[in-house]
């Protein structure tokens, strides 16, 4: 049972982290798109 | 700290050397391993000569030393310090049997930087190396990433207290559990999950791509071992722009990201702690400034009408600008195109993020954001201070895995070690600018390298200065260790001699 | 004499229609990749030609194939030649036990290439093999096999010295 959800946990976390740094690059490309609409 | 150095220092930190060169010599065999796969023979009989040099250093340390003292912290700095120093020479002996290094001096450049996991390199001829060589740089930024010390203590050393002060030294401090091998363990099982991870997605994409599977999936362990130290080797001289890919390239983001994460982090997060993703200091203070940085290389290539379209300019801007501020040093421009492109600008917004770096007990470099958030929070509580009535108290916090109080102290330590920073930073400019080299290069390059990223703008070269060349090496292993780790070793070299003195004169 | 006159005219116009002809059968700068990344503005979307030795990976894609060509020490450059544009067969690509075909290709350059969102590359119209590849020797070199056994014997040596004494504070 605790190994279970230590497994899960974990997964959700990588999956947390992943998105983080999905997130991070999506704002960025973003703020390329609104540099060129902007100009 | 020890005022004078008696035989039984020596001996303790000759043992604990020579554990740690048994642990980089058994990491030898993998090379040799990948050589003999691919019927290199040549390059497996050089990796087996250095497997058995490298072993027989480390046995002789360890037996001559031999010692059931543990390490204490003194003892600690100057061992992970001192390992440093001989691995980088013995890591360089495949490279010299390789024939592809004009001098040792290169050769120990390159193996510094893999194991600072900077990315620079003075590697001839890079598109024509065995497949065991390749191995062996790209596995020397991931262990690196991962600290030598670290791969010491999780095989050989069985001590908790003396290992813990190794790690310290090694700048990898924070309080995760109470046993310390618990941490060595828990530090490897989560790099060696992203490594099968990595090492899967990234090899499907290259295969995805039109390379042969039989090799798509090395390809995959090298770029995942570069993206996730934050070393930024690649295969090929051009680096990321061999795969033309951008599928490649956005995973390999992603892993460089989160390869710069402080390890304290993918621990409490895995465990649970989702939100703190969103509170941590360290990850605020890197997205804030990313974005700043990003911004400002957006202006400049803008401004001098260097991309087409959004795409292209994220593509490029976004792709070299993280790679930099994560410390990774993967690229997909040529070097000159910073100077030749981007212009200044832009080059001094990549040099900012670089020399911010990425987060404390991480694969990355750079003075750390930890340390950029403290400083900047310290500032604001000081301003709330001077703003508020003789009476009140005023106390800053700053959440890292919980709320800490931003006393004195704490912000005074991370000043410290900023300015310590900025000053290799600025030495390394200094001498690149007095050898002839445009400031804004010689500054992104010394940057590159005081902050282990190892983006370079041309400057990185086998024909450059051999002062400049013992500069930026000297750089790497200062920034990688944080600094205590070197001064305690000159420290303690010093203390040695003034020792022997004061034993001659009682004699 | 007039018929002199005539075959001399005659050879004359064919040499002014021959000459344009011939002039533009000629090769376009063959060029570095050092050259082309440093002056890239210069030589943005000139046609240019370029030489180098073919690297491991052929990359085939939907639209085409990626080569990347190696032309010294440290430098390639990336060449993408289009479905349409014909590829001769490429014997050998480099490997640490081959050395590739060199091959000599004639394209537009790219400082920045829209279609591959900001690459710097060349788009062929034209590939030749020039020199096709061979395999690499690689010996095998006696004095290293000697430094081989002789460090092993030692280290033999070593590790049993190391070994065999239980007593003295080992912490495995």
């Amino acid at each position: 049972m605790k190994r279970a959800v230590s497994l899960r946990r974990g997964l959700l976390g990588m999956l947390t982290e992943v998105a983080f740094a999905g997130g991070l690059i999506g704002v960025a490309f973003l703020i390329s798109w609104l540099f060129f609409v902007g100009h | 700290m020890i005022r004078r150095v008696w035989r039984e220092d020596f001996r303790i930190i000759g043992y604990y050397t020579g554990l740690v060169t048994i642990g980089v010599g058994l990491l030898m065999v993998i090379p040799t391993v990948t050589s003999l796969v691919f019927r290199e023979w040549a390059s497996a009989l050089d990796f087996a000569i250095s497997v058995a040099l490298t072993l027989l250093v480390g046995y002789v340390l360890a037996l001559i030393s031999r010692t059931k003292n543990t390490p204490g912290l003194t003892h600690a700095m100057v061992i992970a310090a001192g390992s440093w120093l001989i691995a980088m020479v013995l890591s360089g002996v495949p490279y010299m049997l390789s024939g592809h290094m004009k001098s040792f001096l290169d050769a120990c450049f390159d193996t510094m930087s893999g194991f600072t996991t900077t990315g620079l390199f003075l590697l001839q001829d890079l598109d024509h190396i065995s497949q065991g060589l390749n191995m062996w740089r790209h596995l020397l930024t991931y262990v690196g990433g991962q600290g030598i010390v670290v791969l010491a203590l999780t095989f050989l050393i069985g001590s908790t207290g003396g290992a813990f002060k190794i790690m310290v030294g090694e700048g990898k401090e924070e309080k995760l559990e109470p046993n310390v091998r618990h941490i060595a363990v828990l530090i490897w099982r989560i790099s060696l999950i992203y490594l099968g991870i990595g090492t899967v997605v990234l090899g499907l994409i290259a295969m995805a791509n039109g390379i042969k599977p039989s090799l798509a999936f090395f390809h995959g362990a090298y770029i995942f071992m570069s993206a996730w130290s934050t070393g930024g080797f690649a295969p090929y001289s051009q680096n990321m722009l061999y795969y033309h890919s951008s599928m490649m390239e956005i995973a390999s983001m992603v892993f460089f990201i989160l390869g710069s994460f402080n390890f304290a982090l993918h621990y409490t997060i895995w465990s649970g702690n989702r939100k703190e993703i969103l509170r941590n200091v360290e990850i605020v203070s890197f997205t804030i400034t990313v974005l700043t940085t990003f911004s400002l290389v957006c202006l400049a290539l803008m401004q001098r009408g260097v991309y087409p379209n959004a795409v292209a300019l994220f593509r490029r801007g976004f792709f070299q600008l993280v790679s930099g501020h994560t410390t990774t040093g993967q690229s997909n421009i040529y070097a000159r195109t910073f100077v030749r492109e981007w212009g200044p600008l832009g080059m001094l917004a990549t040099t900012i993020a670089m020399a911010i770096g990425a987060s404390a007990a991480s694969t990355g470099g750079g003075f750390k954001g930890l340390r950029m958030g403290i400083i900047v929070k310290g500032i604001a509580t000081d301003i709330r201070k001077l703003l508020s009535p003789e009476r009140a108290v005023v106390t800053g916090h700053y959440h890292h895995l919980h709320d800490n109080i931003l006393s004195d102290g704490v912000v005074k330590s991370a000043a410290v070690i900023v300015v310590l920073y900025v000053l290799i930073y600025v030495v390394g400019a200094i001498v690149g600018t007095a050898y002839g080299y445009p400031m804004v290069d010689a500054l992104f390059e010394s940057v590159s390298a005081g902050s282990n990223t190892g983006l370079s703008c041309g400057v990185t070269q086998a024909g450059m200065p051999v002062l400049l060349k013992i500069v930026y090496i000297f750089e790497m292993w200062m920034g990688r260790l944080e600094f205590l780790s070197v001064f305690t070793l000159f420290g303690f070299i010093a203390t040695s001699v003034r020792s022997m003195r004061v034993r001659k004169a009682a004699a | 004499m007039k018929r002199l006159c005539v075959i001399l005219t005659v050879m004359v116009l064919a040499v002014l229609i021959v000459a344009p002809v011939s002039a533009s059968a000629v090769q376009p700068p063959v060029l570095s990749t050092n050259e082309l990344v440093e002056n890239s503005y210069k030589w943005d979307g000139q046609t240019v030609s370029f030489k180098g030795e073919v690297l491991q990976d052929l990359m085939v894609r939907k639209d085409g194939t990626w080569m990347n060509l190696s032309d010294g020490n440290n430098t390639a450059m990336g060449v993408f030649v289009s479905k349409g544009v014909a590829m001769p067969a490429i014997s050998h690509t480099e490997d640490y036990r081959t050395v590739g075909d060199v091959v000599l290709i004639t394209g537009v350059f790219h400082r920045v290439c829209v279609q591959h969102e900001g690459e710097t590359d060349i788009h062929a119209v034209s590939v030749t093999v020039l020199t096709p590849g061979s395999i690499k020797a690689n010996p095998i070199h006696l004095d290293r096999v000697v430094w081989f056994v002789v460090l092993a014997g030692l280290l033999g040596l070593v590790m049993w010295l190391y070994y065999r004494k239980p007593a003295r504070g080992t912490e495995h």
